[in-house]
């Protein structure tokens, strides 16, 4: 028999990674918290092995990444053409930009937390096309080809779209991020 | 930043990416669990996963699961035989009856459809295609504008 307060503890320990790793992949805070929770659901049913393993945290981010893997094929799939056309038009647009915070212009270096807030910001702008490889890339360690097997697209299109990411976020970051790039 | 060739950046955007911290996960989140957890303890042996089930009931069920399996087989085996298969036929009419008018209809439309593509010219067939494409498109057009409205993306 479970104790639901232990349960509790446990999730309190993980629900900030789990909901962290689903919101970067799926990039909407309200569909993060139902793959948590279906994560967490998951995690009750084998919370008697879990309780005890070294690797509970490396098993619940296997299952938010695959379980937000799923959920964007299984919800974004039929809108993907159009939001691939949308982001393309955006990829150099000027509405992009108006979302991140103004660069300190007093000459005062910004402090790391606002450095931080704007590169996450930055991240979330990006299109779903190039976050989720990126994000599956720098955060999760993926190496092109497993992400290329995980999303099913060919390891160009995974190298294309993350090296634009990164080229996004260069020119979007730059002004930003003088301090800790140059 | 030019001087940055591509490597460098992505050195620096990883380190950077690597030290952002988590997000707070909603306040909402801990209770939604707990209440789901609860919902489903509450549920009956029987309506919860076949892993979790009572040993004594696994094992029943898994032997009546065998027995079927063996008795689908066994009667595909031998018990099948020519008066076996039109009493199923008889049967397997007797159950459809109710859709063969419905199964009429769509054989005549199909028939006329034959009709109408072997009188007709291919650029009134190419024409009617475009149609039906265009139809099909301002459909999903549409569907995504409502859904992008819906939630608000």
């Amino acid at each position: 028999m479970i104790d639901p307060l232990h349960f509790e503890s446990f999730m309190r320990d993980y629900q900030n990674m789990v909901f962290t790793t689903a919101f970067r992949l799926v990039g909407n805070a309200s569909e993060a918290e139902d793959i948590a929770q279906e994560v967490f659901l998951k995690a009750y049913e084998h919370f008697e092995d879990l309780s005890l393993s070294p690797t509970a945290g490396g098993w619940l981010k296997t299952v938010t990444r695959n379980l937000s893997l799923n959920h964007l094929t299984r919800y974004r799939a039929r809108w993907r053409f159009f939001s691939e056309m949308r982001s393309e038009e955006g990829d150099d647009g000027g509405g992009y930009e108006a979302d991140i915070p103004a660069p300190d212009t007093h000459g005062q270096a910004m402090d790391n937390a606002d450095q931080k807030q704007i590169l996450e910001a930055a991240l979330q702008k990006l299109p779903a096309a190039q976050r989720v490889p990126l994000v599956l890339y720098h955060f999760e360690n993926l190496s092109y080809e497993e992400i290329a097997e995980k999303l099913k697209v060919s390891l160009g299109k995974v190298k294309t779209d993350i090296h634009r990411g990164r080229e996004t976020l260069r020119r979007k970051l730059t002004p930003h991020l003088a301090d800790a790039v140059c | 930043m030019d001087r940055h060739t591509d490597n460098q950046w992505e050195e620096v955007l990883d380190r950077e990416l690597k030290t952002l911290p988590d997000r707070q996960a909603p306040s909402t989140l801990l209770p939604r669990v707990m209440a789901a957890v609860q919902a489903k303890a509450r549920l009956p042996w029987w309506r919860r996963a076949w892993r979790t089930w009572p040993p004594a009931a696994q094992i029943l069920s898994l032997l009546l699961f065998s027995g079927l399996l063996g008795l689908v087989t066994w009667v595909a085996m031998h018990g099948w035989s020519a008066e076996s298969a039109a009493h199923a036929t008889r049967l397997l009419s007797d159950w459809t009856a109710p859709i063969s008018r419905f199964w009429s209809c769509l054989t005549a439309l199909a028939n006329a459809l034959v009709l109408v593509s072997k009188t007709a010219n291919g650029y009134a067939l190419l024409g009617a295609g475009i149609f039906c494409m265009a139809m099909y498109l301002s459909c999903v057009g549409l569907g995504t504008v409502f859904y992008r409205v819906a939630s608000n993306k």
